[in-house]
């Protein structure tokens, strides 16, 4: 294969500066790892500020029916993170703003699926893709190959700010205020990597929609989100904090009614810091917004977001995107066209256009829906779906959270004709966004908490629901069916009419794969409220869950009823009554199948659940930032070898800097990437201050910083000054973790 | 750039394609994981995808190998996909995975589970997927074209034989080799593995 310093020099030219150093900084720190410089649970946050995730039994374990069996890797046992082995396969997420990619984006992304993963696509339920199986050392090459067309996995994965969700038609819709897409896009961008959103207990989610009524954007289940809306001819956002789904979900609360855009970004800004400095940090379990929210509640949170906000340094970024976005335009490929009533419709073509086309607001042009089971699309069907783009719409695709792609800007002429091509590469199934269209985490398939095969069982409910006749029912078959394979909610049951998500029980002294069962929550209103849980249920009768309640739905809902007031009226015992002869579990020796999980051949087992890495490792910043320092001295150290003496030095440099800076940041969370002044107050600070010297060495390994600023770079490279130098800023970066390190013991906290 | 490219694939088309049941590969593989000793290799998982139209089928993954019964060509196959681990020049590396793609398909077939999965043995399919080795071009059919076929004479009764590539240049380098060897599936494998030893 070719090695990755194939692809980086390979790419050099097409890479932004910055990134490519990102992810040479980060190739450095996988170096370090190796040779065990750098502590499992630091590495372990750093790989997944990166977006590479564990996978399932990447712990060497794993069930095989008869008992647990050890996966003998090679690598001496090299871990990755703790109980993560080095050479396990692992998911890498990418990251695509409000579901957005350009045609050649995701020809890039099917490439790097077919060349270092298995060949799939999956599409998540936040507008994410993932590619599973990817070593770790073909992860990076994936990440410089996206990275020169424009996108990144950064800060996919750990206690960051996550992909930021939008509504798919947003720009199309005919309910939105106006269209989100550049306040998304300017959030993004200002977001990723910002200093203030380093310092999380958890995750960050944010969601944006164009309108309250529809479900799109899915505001109410994020931590952050934004509702358009116009006020007085200006265009604003109402706030939203503290949503969540999990074992506890919440609905996000309103935090201010209605904001300015101008005030969108530094509010953003300062809910981070807010959440940094005290949101939960030890347990895990309590450290996601809602908590702190309902903690203070909205009153107090909101006073002290607005305290924030009132002291934050100024950042021109705020608003500089304001007036682009005002007159943000998509930009369609072709010129609106009506279908005309006499035109040549193939077989299959009404069904499709009934369930997967969507008028837009503008005339002659419609979204169409390519209905992807369970999320997943071929490298070579991305290929094809991409020439399909290129021919109707351009850049005008998008990801849904309904791991669904849409085309948008599709003339209406030309919607039989796209209908004939997508169908040639197997993607013109109808029923997007109907009870077909079942929805679903990767469950027990690759993910390490995964309790139950969620993916298995929605495709067994997929091919029924198929076949049976009574979907045909208007009342059901605009019904949502989600599964999560637990209760972490990737599959966000909580909002579906009919959800799942996995549990276990013993029977006779074996584990049954069950799935709770959560009926009535509204998708729409932007996830307007979650259901309720009425039983956990056996994985193999889940089918005949779901056709009792549509059944009884359909034949007995007074006119007009909702499933949701239907599930309100009817109540916890009534739909226990109705549900309670599925609860029944055939004898071990009786009938096996039910010991089985779906499209699985093991007896089941929960042995394979691992620890997970959604919340990943609570590792403060001073030690990321120190580790980032160490990825760069070392680069240092490789330029060294490799003669690059000018190179060398400026990394050595850039690597003092980066150390002392980290530092400061303990104290100042705004201190600016400016060498001066990190100088400065470093110096001011730790040196003059004698707090960074030890009772041996005093404060001589600061020294190199202080020489080689005031000095700049050298005129006449000396190879010894250099190498002096490179090792001087190593032990200057171990000066700082020992000062760490005093610190912690001197208040008993970890570092 | 590497000399050699470490992901090469090989597949296998089935005799009787129309008989292919991609469920019944899932227990077969799964114990394929428990006994260990029927394919090379440190065996993983199984993954399904055979919802997928076109698709990839149901896997067996592997740390060095992925191999499955795939959906996503003109016809269901048999493919053998190295990932890392080959040693060797680029002949010795693509008669390892073809030798590894014909065990398969014998295993499969002797399962009776399974097996509907023969394989013809008039054609294989090479892929390399490593578009900056080799990309779906003239140029990489030219260079390395020669070496491919070379190394699948064994199979065609000792004369080299032909090979078609696929035209689309954004696809991974994909080449058919036509065969009309007398050997059978495991006699194949097992003349395939000698000469790469």
């Amino acid at each position: 294969m070719s090695s990755r310093a194939d692809w980086r020099a390979h790419l050099a030219p097409s890479m932004p500066a910055e990134l490519a150093e990102e992810i040479d900084v980060f190739e450095a720190q996988m170096e370090l790892r190796q040779q065990g410089r750098i502590d499992e649970r630091v590495f372990a946050e750093t790989r997944l500020r990166r977006g590479a995730y564990g996978q399932r039994y990447d712990n060497g374990l794993r069930h095989d029916g008869d008992g647990q069996k050890q996966l003998r890797y090679p690598g001496d046992n090299l871990t990755k993170g703790p109980d993560t082995l080095w050479d396990a396969p692992g998911m890498l997420r990418i990251k695509l703003p409000y579901g957005g990619m350009t045609p050649e984006q995701f020809e890039v992304i099917a490439q790097c699926a077919e060349e270092h993963s298995d060949g799939i696509l999956h599409i998540t339920t936040r507008q994410d893709v993932q590619l599973h199986y990817v070593h770790i050392e073909d992860a990076v090459t994936v990440m410089r190959r996206i990275g020169a067309v424009g996108i990144t996995t950064r800060e996919a994965c750990g206690n960051g700010v996550r992909n930021i969700t939008g509504c798919p038609v947003a720009g199309v819709c005919s309910t939105e205020a106006f269209d989100v897409t550049p306040y998304a896009d300017a959030m993004f961008r200002f977001l990723l990597g910002h200093p203030d959103c380093q310092d999380f207990g958890r995750k960050f989610k944010i969601a944006f929609s164009g309108c309250p009524g529809e479900a799109c954007g899915l505001v109410m289940l994020h931590d952050f989100g934004a509702i358009a809306e116009v006020r007085d001819g200006v265009r604003g956002f109402s706030l939203w904090v503290g949503g969540g789904l999990g074992p506890t979900p919440r609905q996000a609360k309103r935090m201010y009614d209605w904001v300015p855009a101008a005030e969108l970004l530094p509010l953003a800004q300062a809910v981070g810091r807010v959440f940094a400095r005290l949101g939960e940090k030890k347990n895990r379990n309590r450290a996601r917004v809602k908590f702190l929210m309902e903690k203070l509640g909205v009153e107090e949170f909101r006073r002290l977001v607005d305290e924030e906000r009132a002291i934050l340094p100024h950042d021109d970024r705020w608003t500089s995107y304001l007036p682009a976005a005002e007159v943000w335009k998509d930009n369609p490929t072709k010129a609106p066209a009506p279908l005309r009533d006499d035109a040549e419709l193939p077989a299959g073509y009404a069904e499709w256009a009934r369930t997967n086309v969507q008028a837009q607001r503008q005339e002659g042009y419609s979204v169409a829906t390519i209905a992807l089971p369970l999320g997943d699309i071929t490298s070579e069907q991305s290929r094809r779906l991409v020439d399909v783009a290129r021919r109707y719409v351009g850049d005008n695709i998008r990801t849904t959270v309904e791991q669904n792609v849409v085309l948008r800007y599709v003339p209406d002429a030309d919607l039989p004709a796209l209908y004939r091509d997508l169908d040639e590469v197997g993607l013109a199934a109808p029923g997007a966004g109907t009870i077909l269209d079942v929805t679903s985490c990767p469950g027990t398939d690759t993910c390490k908490l995964g309790i139950a095969s969620s993916r298995g069982l929605a495709n067994e409910l997929r091919r029924r629901l198929a076949a049976a006749s009574y979907i045909g029912d208007a009342s059901i078959e605009g019904l949502r069916i989600k599964v999560s394979g637990c209760f972490n909610s990737c599959g966000q049951h909580h909002v579906a009419d009919i959800g799942f998500f996995g549990n276990n029980r013993k029977v006779g002294g074996f584990s049954v794969p069950h799935f709770q069962v959560v009926l009535g929550g509204r998708w729409r209103e932007n996830a307007g409220s979650y259901g309720m849980a009425v039983g956990a249920i056996p994985s193999k009768r889940i089918p005949e869950v779901v056709e009792t309640i549509t059944t009884t739905f359909a034949s007995e809902r007074a006119e007009d009823e909702t499933f949701q007031d239907w599930i309100a009226r009817l109540g916890k015992k009534e739909i226990g009554v109705l549900l309670e002869g599925l609860k029944s579990i055939p004898g071990y020796d009786e009938d096996r199948s039910f010991y089985v999980d779906w499209a699985d051949a093991r007896e089941y087992s929960v042995r394979d659940i691992a620890q997970g890495e959604c919340a990943g490792e609570v590792i403060s910043r001073t030690e990321l930032m120190l580790t980032e320092a160490e990825g760069t001295a070392f680069d240092a150290q490789v330029a060294l070898e490799d003669g690059d003496l000018l190179r060398a030095d400026e990394l050595s440099y850039r690597a003092l800097l980066q150390a002392a800076r980290a530092l400061v940041r303990s104290e100042d969370s705004d201190i600016p990437d400016d060498p001066d002044t990190i100088v400065r107050e470093f110096r001011e600070r730790f040196y003059d201050t004698e707090r960074f010297f030890d009772r041996f060495s005093g404060g001589k390994f600061a020294r190199p910083l202080f020489v080689r600023h005031a000095d700049g770079p050298p005129e006449q490279p000396d190879a010894e000054d250099i190498r002096t130098l490179a090792d001087e800023t190593a032990l200057f970066i171990d000066a700082v973790h020992q000062y760490e390190i005093r610190q912690a013991g001197a208040t008993g906290a970890t570092v | 750039m590497s000399d050699v490219p470490a992901r090469i694939t090989a597949r296998f088309f089935l005799a009787a394609p129309d008989a292919a049941d991609p469920g019944s590969l899932i227990p077969v593989f799964h114990d394929w994981i428990r006994r260990g000793d029927v394919v090379d290799g440190l065996l993983i998982d199984v993954a399904d995808y055979h919802h997928v139209p076109d698709g990839p089928g149901v896997l067996l993954i592997g740390h060095e190998w992925d191999r499955a019964v795939a959906f996503d060509g003109d016809r269901p196959a048999v493919v053998s996909v190295s990932k890392r681990g080959l040693e060797g020049d680029l002949a010795t590396r693509v008669q390892a995975v073809v030798a590894d793609a014909l065990h398969v398909a014998a295993s499969l077939a002797d399962d009776p589970a399974t097996g509907w999965a023969e394989v013809a043995l008039d054609e294989v399919e090479i892929g390399i997927p490593d578009r900056l080795f080799a990309p779906n071009t003239p140029e990489s059919l030219a260079a390395i074209g020669g070496e491919i076929a070379a190394a699948l004479a064994p199979l065609n009764d000792g004369a080299t034989p032909a090979l078609e590539q696929h035209g689309d240049t954004r696809r991974p380098f994909r080449v058919r080799v036509s065969l009309s060897g007398s050997l059978g599936v495991r006699d194949a494998a097992d003349a395939l593995r000698a000469v790469a030893a």
